[in-house]
């Protein structure tokens, strides 16, 4: 754990050299409110029902104002509760899958693994002082990437699944060719973000993230 | 000045990018406005990286402090310039380096032939050019 810790920390300051330079020159301001292409990718009425689930979750777990709820706890339990989070919400989102909360990928925040099942979810939001000025982006990206990794697996199930999530056929085949045809973020970031998996992704966290404190 | 599709893909494929990688970083490349592509084709030829700002930053800043690859470097600038808002939104986030596998890339094919949908590809028209118009 003390190990684990360490490479949070390390993880840190690499986020504070790739990230945060940006954060240097333009604040977070930008980050802090999607703008209108992070949250228009068409949600069916499933999806809605299971935003609305989600918020309601969130406030089960964490009380209304989610980042008050994380300053007061120390780090370790941060990591034990988002874990637990991760895990429960998975449950609820009917796709069966291990989370493990690391330091390994210092690059990654979080990624769904579809070979291995798993969501790895990197420690390092979690290892901010409360008191830094970037602790609520922080703790709020955590969460959100944690549900954006989760529509990721439901975006799996729901290729191999006819009717998961009533995901109908012509987006579950957008979604198989999208994952053939895979933009990495390193190669083309544009292509990354604009990609079918990926705005269905975003605008399904940033709507379950909506009114979050 | 023109890349022609031969002369970029070696290039690219010089540098360790997939084929799959080089049809989309191509494609990316001509959706591009003609301002970036006048600069990424200089860059090209001569090595010389651009030293206007867009939103604060440069080709040279995406790469050397934010460890961007040039190419992907100009195309955020690229992006910077059409849609600032957006651009800097996705840029904050701290984005996922996600490997899709040979076997899932098979496993969608499988589905995608069960269920009588067309597999897309990816292609590139050989012939085309990256011109700076």
């Amino acid at each position: 754990m003390i190990g684990t810790l360490l490479l949070g920390v390390a993880g840190i300051m690499f986020i504070r050299w790739a990230v945060c330079n940006l954060f240097g020159v333009w604040g977070n301001a930008p980050a802090q409110n999607p703008p209108q292409q992070a949250i228009s990718a068409p949600m069916s009425d499933t999806d809605k029902e299971k935003i609305k689930e989600t918020q309601n979750f969130i406030k089960e777990k964490f009380g209304d104002n989610v980042v008050d709820h994380f300053r007061e706890i120390p780090k370790k339990e941060r990591v034990a509760e988002l874990t637990e989070f991760a895990e429960e919400l998975a449950k609820l989102y009917g796709v069966e899958l291990e989370v493990d909360i690391n330091a390994e990928h210092i690059n990654s925040c979080g990624f769904y693994n579809f070979e291995t099942k798993t969501l790895e979810f990197n420690i390092k939001y979690l290892m901010f002082e409360k008191n830094d000025e970037n602790f609520a982006f922080f703790i709020k990206e955590a969460i959100n990437t944690i549900v954006h990794e989760l529509r990721h697996a439901v975006q799996h199930k729901a290729t191999k699944e006819s009717g998961f999530w009533n995901v109908d056929e012509k987006t579950r085949a957008k979604w198989a060719n999208n994952f053939r045809n895979y933009i990495s973020p390193s190669v083309d970031m544009r292509g990354y973000a604009n990609q079918p998996v990926e705005a269905d992704a975003t605008t399904f966290a940033n709507a379950a993230l909506e009114g979050i404190n | 000045m023109k890349i022609t599709f031969s002369e970029f893909k070696n290039f690219f494929k010089k540098n360790g990018y997939a084929d799959s990688d080089i049809a989309i970083l191509f494609k990316g490349v001509k959706g591009m406005q003609p301002k970036t592509k006048r600069w990424l084709i200089k860059w090209f030829f001569t090595g010389e990286l651009p030293t206007e700002k867009v939103e604060e930053v440069t080709v040279e800043y995406l790469i050397n402090e934010c460890g961007y690859k040039p190419v992907n470097a100009f195309i955020i600038i690229d992006w910077l310039m059409t849609e600032p808002d957006y651009a800097k939104y996705i840029l904050l986030k701290q984005t996922n380096e996600r490997v899709i596998s040979d076997e899932t890339k098979q496993e969608m094919l499988e589905i995608l032939n069960g269920m009588g949908a067309e597999p897309e590809v990816i292609t590139v028209d050989e012939t085309e050019d990256i011109e700076e118009k």
